[in-house]
């Protein structure tokens, strides 16, 4: 093997957390296969945040800064990465799987002629081959893939891999790649931001989540303040969405965001396959639910038979005690 | 205008399954039209319904029995439909579908392609982009909105992003793949299956395309699917009943001191 | 020997299913509880298609065979009998006796609305003393100049409350018994009719069922259906096409049945394991469905029967006798495994024993249907 190139993902130019389970995975798998690793990151103003990435064991980091990163469109990230390929000329591309990731990525395959692969879950190395795990039929199966073309890129599934401690010695060379000229056919118009202070879904250690049982507005709100009092971010089940209740950049699952927090708490959720595809990596999962027959329960660890109404107010008051005190 | 839209026959994901020596068992299985190309289909005959000028043909790669999820499509309401119909297809990737498609788009006018974010049962997601990247036009995925401006010869979609919904606008000819999230496809009526029967359904061969057929199919493809199996399960944790303040307590003292967690 | 459904057939069915699933299911449990006739779902059934689906293109129909009405029936009744027993009158008890036996001018200006499902109709034979023998009915209609005069009151009759067309039956000459019977289309808004809504049945809740009474309700000889004297066949030419469409309901009952007893055996622990691991459950969902394997085969035979134009009254018996016994015997064992709920109402399967418990009564009850095949096994 020679180089496995990691395409850095970024926030507000924060590196999000995803990132670094990518990167220390692809650190394992150089170092088990004698490759170098090296990483890109694209960005309206990246320069500083982008050392980070060096405390991961990375030889070398590409910078592409470009205001036209503002505004998120898939042409700059296409032509961006495409030189930046070109340059690196890698063998394995690994990126952390995101509403972005998955819009850029198709082109970004098709501009290096490369072999993708989307939301992988595991990722292993067989001579020239690279062998892959992933979900597909609504997550209800795990597939085996294997390709041995030149260049694989892979998006990856977020929560397959934990992060290890970044070391926070190291350092390398940064190159910063200039975009260039971009023939851009697309014109961005405008973002309709989900208006909320809290963290968002993708960051989150904490996801407080709920479904049809909150039953309206005012049930979903007492899920808003034991998110608040959590520093937790709020997910929902498409149900709600489409009841207009919840917000659609809050939905988890099968067709929303795959999330992985520490402590996934499901409140009024009955567990169909299409929402748990999308939570089942997380680490702790706590589920609050009036029917003990629930799904959901199946996969908890920690499952609380009751009316989420009575529950959901008094876990609210306790947790503000403990973070009190 | 002329719209395109993309179909694929996929196994019904809702129904259970079964898996043996890594293969799926395919016999018991009962085909429909992708979800997420029920609601291409669907939004262009929302188009359709508000610009009556709208020609709607699908296109399809596949078995013989793909025509079945070309006819759901002409009986929502679709003009015209074409089957690109090989056997030597079995085995094919997104980037051999691609090829395909590009083949079969490369003589055809048309002011917008659309399909499904992605095939229920492989859950891609990477054949429009890439069809888009050959061909040589913009696109955009994860579409939940879209607005025709015929006079502009352009299209506003509404995709759903990372930070909220984004709002971009394509010159045509361009291609858009799309969410469920965008609409309720209509389910066809007897009368739409009856009216379905006489609608123009065009066979298409590899041949027919100029492709020679190791450009499609296994050889074709870029990677292999090697196996299948069914997830490993989460295990049941503990479950606790009563009253609610024992039970907070319960799961408060839990997270705390045996998950760790706060 | 093919037994496979054709791509129409299938596309009918899977339309059925993802309506039944859409619309259908999400109100099914309320329209139990409220009695309710279902006026929006009918509408929507109706612009679907399914309020005529064998009728000729011509009257308003969607032109369709009648195993895709059996299929259409199944997938409806899998999720509401009510809808589906609406349906099925609607079908064949009022639109084939109107192609069957209705003159041009009554084909377009009955049988068409009620097709495209933009009016409702229902069957008037049954009486408070005349079930199966209808020889016994006491509705009159009497000569009068050249019209009718009608006098009497009709019972149990489905989508009663809301039907615009009414076939009904009437005595024209007692002392000729089942010679003696003429079928007429009464209209609801003519003088003289009127309708009581009854309440309070078992199952099949939301049927609309009713009294109908008419009180010197005055009609032409462009209401009668069929020939003067002739009701008696007509009558029972429909009611035999009509059983396939009751034994696709219950076959659709029976369905529903098995695959809430599988999805919950699925779900139910007890004794450290789901009870689908337990052989007395799992030999409950065996012959569950082999017992609707086969009803359903057999009905499929009647429908394809009426289909190639061949007699099928004696199938459309063996249907409605097995689908009938299956539904019972399938919602009974489906109680069974849910246990303690499957007793109340918060479970689907405790409406489909109530539901099922009909189709082994009406459009002639088990018994009757098993003279008519005993009378080909050893004659009359």
């Amino acid at each position: 093997m020679s180089k496995i190139l990691v395409i850095a993902d970024q926030k507000d130019n924060k590196i999000k957390k995803s990132t670094f389970e990518v990167l220390s995975e692809a650190k394992k798998l150089a170092d088990a296969s004698g490759s170098s690793l090296e990483a890109v990151i694209l960005g309206e103003a990246i320069a500083q945040e982008a050392k980070v990435l060096a405390h991961y064991g990375v030889s070398k980091i590409y910078t592409v800064e470009n205001s036209m990163f503002k505004n998120y469109l898939n042409r700059p990230f296409i032509d961006g990465l495409k030189k930046v390929i070109d340059a690196s000329s890698p063998k394995l591309v690994m990126v952390p799987t995101s509403e972005s990731v998955k819009d850029y990525l198709p082109g970004l395959v098709g501009a290096t002629n490369a072999c993708g692969i989307m939301d992988c879950s595991a990722v292993s190395l067989d001579g020239g081959k690279v062998q892959i795990e992933r979900p597909l039929m609504a997550a209800k199966a795990v597939s085996k893939m294997e390709s041995s073309d030149d260049l694989v890129i892979l998006s990856i599934r977020s929560g397959s891999f934990d992060a290890v401690e970044a070391d926070t010695s190291l350092s390398c060379d940064i190159e910063s790649v200039d975009l260039g000229t971009v023939d851009i056919k697309a014109v961005f118009k405008e973002l309709i931001s989900a208006q909320s202070d809290r963290v968002s879904l993708d960051d989150a250690n904490v996801v407080i989540a709920c479904g049809r049982g909150v039953k309206d507005k005012s049930g979903f709100e007492l899920v808003e303040k034991l998110a608040d009092v959590f520093g937790a971010a709020v997910g929902s089940t498409r149900a709600l969405v489409e009841n207009g209740i919840a917000e659609p950049s809050l939905q988890v699952g099968q067709t929303g965001k795959v999330v992985s927090p520490d402590l996934y708490i499901a409140v009024g959720i009955s567990g169909a396959v299409q929402h748990t595809a999308g939570m089942s990596n997380s680490k702790v999962i706590v589920a609050i639910n009036k029917d003990e027959e629930a799904p959901i329960f199946s996969l908890s660890d920690y499952g609380l038979v009751g009316d989420l109404f009575d529950i959901v107010p008094k876990l609210t008051e306790a947790v503000k005690e403990l973070k009190a005190n | 205008m002329k719209f395109f839209v993309c179909c694929k026959q996929v196994p019904d994901v809702a129904m259970a399954f079964q898996i043996k020596d890594g293969e799926l068992q395919k016999d018991d299985l009962n085909y429909v039209l992708n979800a997420y190309d029920a609601s291409a289909v669907e939004e262009s005959l929302v188009i359709k319904d508000a610009v009556s000028e709208l020609d709607l043909s699908l296109v399809l790669m596949g078995a013989e029995k793909g025509k079945e999820a070309l006819r759901k499509g002409l009986a929502m309401g679709a003009n015209d439909a074409f089957h690109i119909e090989d056997d030597a297809f079995e085995g094919s990737d997104s980037h051999a579908a691609a090829n395909v498609l590009e083949a079969f788009f490369k003589d055809k006018e048309y002011d917008a392609i659309l399909c499904g974010k992605q095939s229920q049962d492989m859950d891609m997601g990477l054949t429009g982009g890439l069809l888009a990247e050959k061909l040589n036009i913009p696109y955009v995925t994860n579409a939940v909105g879209l607005e025709v401006n015929e006079e502009a010869k352009s299209i506003l979609v509404t995709r759903q992003g990372d930070a909220g919904q984004e709002k971009v606008e394509l010159s045509f000819p361009c291609i858009v793949s799309c969410s469920n999230d965008m609409n309720e496809p209509r389910i066809p009526s007897l009368r739409g299956i009856m009216q379905s029967k006489k609608k123009p359904m065009n066979k298409v061969s590899v041949a027919d395309l100029g492709l020679a057929t190791d450009a499609v199919g296994k050889s074709g493809s870029k990677s292999t699917l090697l196996s299948m199996d069914f997830p490993k399960a989460r295990k049941a944790g503990e479950k606790f009943e009563g009253e609610a303040s024992e039970l907070v307590s319960t799961l408060i003292d839990k997270l705390t001191n045996e998950a760790k967690v706060l | 020997m093919i037994l496979e459904l054709n791509e129409d057939q299938k596309m009918i069915r899977d339309s059925a299913r993802d309506f039944a699933e859409k619309f259908v299911a999400p109100v099914a449990r309320q329209l139990d509880v409220t009695q309710e006739f279902p006026v929006d779902l009918i509408k929507q059934a109706g612009e679907m298609g399914f309020m005529g689906v064998a009728i000729p293109e011509q009257y308003g129909g969607s032109d369709m065979d009648y195993v895709s009405y059996v299929l259409m029936m199944e997938e409806i009744s899998r999720h509401c009998a009510s809808t589906g027993v609406i349906l099925s009158v609607n079908n064949s008890l009022v639109c084939d006796p109107l192609l069957k036996y209705g003159t041009e001018e009554q084909k377009q200006k009955y049988l068409k609305p009620l097709a495209m499902g933009e009016k409702i109709g229902c069957y008037g034979l049954t009486e408070a003393n005349s079930g199966s023998d209808c020889a016994s009915m006491k509705t009159v209609a009497k000569k009068d100049g050249e019209g009718w005069i009608v006098n009497g009151s009709k019972i149990f009759i489905t989508n009663g409350t809301n039907a615009d067309t009414f076939i009904v039956f009437t005595s024209t000459d007692a002392s000729l018994g089942n010679r003696g019977i003429t079928a007429f289309i009464i209209e609801r808004d003519m003088p003289g009719v009127s309708v009581i809504p009854m309440h309070g049945k078992m199952g099949i809740r939301a049927s609309g069922l009713s009294e109908l009474v008419f009180e010197d309700v005055k009609l032409t000889d462009e209401h009668r259906l069929g020939d003067f004297n002739k009701g008696f066949k007509v009558a029972m030419t429909t009611l035999d096409a009509g059983r396939i469409g009751i034994a696709a309901q219950a076959l659709g009952i029976a369905k529903g049945c098995i695959a809430e007893s599988v999805k919950y055996s699925k779900e139910r622990a007890q004794f450290g394991k789901t009870i689908s691991n337990f052989q007395g459950i799992q030999f409950m969902l065996a012959d569950m469905h082999a017992r609707y394997d086969s009803a359903r085969l057999v009905t499929l035979k009647a429908a394809f029967l009426k289909d190639s134009g061949k007699n099928y009254s004696l199938y459309s018996s063996k249907a409605k006798i097995l689908a009938a016994e299956t539904a019972t015997f399938a919602s009974n064992k489906a109680v069974q495994i849910h246990g303690g709920y499957g007793y109340i109402k918060e479970y689907d399967v405790e409406r489909f024993f109530r539901d099922a418990r009909i189709t082994e009564i009406y459009e002639g009850t088990t018994e009757i249907q098993k003279l008519v095949v005993s009378s080909t096994l050893i004659g009359r």
